[in-house]
């Protein structure tokens, strides 16, 4: 059956072609559109994903890592006495704002970690070292933000909060959702950008020992704590997402255009297979005509659409990836985790059975007896 | 096949009209005979006098308005689709003036088709449509597409196609009417010497004088009803008073063909028979 099925598909190849550019068409909308929004959205937690943190501590109705509030500094002592943490460190995300030499200004993103442990720091350094934090004044930034900040080179001094910094390293990649520049430095010299009081603090970021689970000791933190939320970083990641998804409901516009693309894919394939039916129509009255059952034609046109499926999201998987290493980058960076490609193949399966419902009921009204009388 | 095997095909006092309402228009009227088995008979009459209807009707593709038609111990009238379709499949082989051949297959794929739907395992059933093809000498086109076949030679994969299943009823509408005469003949001689052992009884819907040579009996249709000339109750036994409106050239050849002696039939059936 399936030879049947899949020589008299490739017999019509224009057809097939059409139908395939569907498919491929389905595949590349829906997940370079995915890529692009999972892209843009994982921004909204990217200090949470790669910052080495295993626990948030925080203000107790935290919900955006990029919009903290402050809690004691002091309370850290209380963080590190639970079991099962390892490093508990306190950390500074605040605005503030660069004074440029041009005389410009230009928001920006302060970023404060321990300068012992520089838990939370910058990573993916193209230029200088993580640690030249500690240097006097030091500060880094990323060099995708340089044309924000006027194209300052490692040692040049900008004015943040009123106060001097040195650009001492720069990274290469990391952009928030918003567009403000991340700028990562010690704890005491963001307090100092942020004037914020000495014995104030934004988060405590936690490692943990090895073996320790983390939603236990989230538990135990908010126990012997109950001032603060304390969060796994899957869990805070999560809620920095949610926050821009319900408040600006991209997920609305980003799906709306995908389902758009599958409902073009379909009515394309759909299409096709029908043209394809038609246009055999008597082969198929005369397979009946012979005894094929209904089962059978079903399974004909269903080897069918099966086949294109998968050739059609091969093709389109391929291009998916060949787009994604040539047009991801910081700014706009293409991810495609797994379960989008994944669920984007099964979701085309699902439609290109769905189109090969049409011709098969017109294949059911078939009578069999018109192979006789034409 | 069983001693006991039923009638081929009976039918009693059947008519069928087409439409409804105010436009019914009766296409069968009253019709009534037998065909034994192994018998061959050709339904003749002029255009639109509802020979096509009646295959139909014996290939279980239509069901008759009234009356009792038993196909190969079946009333049709009480099969429902699912039984008539495997009815077909297993015990009915057709034969389409256009063939209908499925393009893009090989002309082996062509044959294997019915095997395919029966569930035959896809080696044994090339291996026969293989043996079949041979008999047909088509063995060198085997594994051409049937695009590219000539219309003589897709006759003759359509034969093969409606005889791999060993089928006990083979209907025929216009079998020949894209083939000139003497491929026509051709044809139908290739038939007759690819049922001789299995017995097969076959039903021919033709235009054809040329071929009637073939019938062991010829039943005509006008306006819906079988001229008593031809009811079952007169029917020859042998074939002069049925080729008596054919030419005489080819009464010779309906003669020559009776004649023709068994053994090369055997030889051509030798594959076929080998599957045993
Ligand atoms: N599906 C149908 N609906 C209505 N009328 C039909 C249908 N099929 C056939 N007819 C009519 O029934 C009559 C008999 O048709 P049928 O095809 O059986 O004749 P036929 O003897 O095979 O003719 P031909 O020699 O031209 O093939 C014709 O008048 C035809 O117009
Ligand atoms: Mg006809």
């Amino acid at each position: 059956m399936w030879t049947l099925a899949l020589k008299t598909l490739l017999e019509d190849r224009g057809k097939l072609l059409t139908a395939l550019v569907g498919v491929v068409f389905a595949v590349v909308l829906v997940n370079v559109q995915g890529g692009l929004f999972v892209g843009l959205i994982r921004k909204a937690s990217l200090l949470v994903d790669n910052g080495e943190a295993d626990v948030w501590v925080g203000h107790r109705h935290m919900h955006n890592v990029d919009f903290p509030r402050d809690i004691p500094r002091r309370w850290v002592h209380r963080v590190r006495a639970v079991p099962g943490v390892a490093q508990a460190e306190p950390y500074i995300i605040g605005h503030s704002v660069m004074t440029l030499p041009d005389g410009g200004f230009e928001p920006v993103l302060v970023v404060g970690s321990d300068p012992a442990s520089l838990l939370g720091n910058a990573w993916r350094i193209v230029e200088g070292r993580s640690d030249d934090i500690r240097k006097p004044d030091g500060v880094i930034i990323d060099v995708c933000d340089a044309d924000k900040i006027g194209h300052p080179q490692v040692g040049d001094l900008r004015e943040i909060g009123g106060q001097r910094a040195r650009i001492v390293a720069q990274s290469e990649g990391i952009l928030g959702f918003l567009v403000t520049p991340y700028v990562f430095t010690t704890l005491e010299r963001a307090a100092g950008y942020l004037q914020k009081p000495a014995d104030k603090c934004s988060y405590f970021v936690v490692t943990l020992v090895p073996g320790a689970n983390a939603a236990d000791v989230c538990r135990d933190i908010k126990q012997c704590l109950p001032e603060v939320e304390a969060c796994t970083r899957d869990e805070y990641a999560g809620w920095s997402i949610d926050y821009w998804l319900k408040r600006t409901g991209l997920g609305i516009s980003f799906g709306a255009a995908t389902l758009l693309g599958l409902a073009v894919g379909l009515v394309i394939v759909a299409q096709t297979l029908y043209a394809s039916v038609l246009d055999r129509i008597t082969e198929y009255a005369a397979l009946k005509a012979i005894g094929a059952t209904d089962r059978q034609i079903f399974t004909i046109l269903s080897s069918q659409a099966v086949a294109m499926a998968l050739v059609g999201s091969l093709v389109g998987l391929m291009v998916v990836f060949a787009s994604q290493s040539l047009m991801s980058n910081p700014r706009a960076p293409i991810v495609v985790p797994w379960w989008l490609s994944f669920g984007s193949v099964t979701l085309v399966l699902i439609i290109c059975l769905a189109a090969a419902a049409a011709p098969y009921l017109r294949i059911r009204r078939v009578d069999p007896a018109m192979v006789l009388q034409s | 096949m069983p001693h006991n095997a039923p009638t081929p095909i009976l039918v009693d006092a059947l008519s069928k009209a087409y439409g409804r309402g105010t436009t019914i228009t009766p296409v069968l009227r009253d019709i009534t005979f037998t065909v034994d088995r192994g018998e061959w008979v050709f339904l003749v009459g002029p255009s639109g006098s509802g020979k096509t209807t009646l295959l139909s009707i014996l290939g279980c593709v239509l069901s008759p308005d009234q009356g009792r038609v038993e196909v190969l111990g079946h009333d049709v009238r009480r099969l429902d689709p699912h039984a008539a379709s495997q009815l077909r499949l297993r015990h009915m082989g057709f034969i389409f003036q256009r063939f209908h051949l499925i393009r893009g297959l090989t002309a082996q794929e062509n044959v294997c088709v019915p095997l395919t739907l029966q569930g035959v395992p896809e080696a044994a059933a090339r291996r026969r449509a293989a043996e079949l093809l041979d008999a047909v000498a088509l063995a060198d086109h085997r594994n051409k597409n049937v695009r590219k076949l000539s219309v003589g030679q897709c006759q003759r994969v359509a034969l093969a196609r409606a005889l791999v299943t060993n089928p006990d009823l083979i209907l025929a509408d216009e079998p020949t009417a894209s083939l000139d005469g003497q491929h026509g003949h051709a044809a139908m001689q290739l038939l007759r010497d690819l049922t001789a052992r299995t017995g097969a009884t076959v039903i021919v819907v033709t235009h054809d004088p040329r071929i009637q040579s073939f019938a062991d009996r010829v039943l005509t249709l006008e306006n819906g009803c079988l001229c008593s000339g031809e009811q079952p109750a007169d029917r020859p036994d042998n074939d002069d008073s049925t080729a008596a409106d054919s030419t005489a050239a080819d009464s010779t050849l309906s003669e020559s063909n009776a004649a023709e002696p068994a053994t090369r039939r055997d030889s051509e059936l030798q594959p076929i028979l080998s599957l045993g």
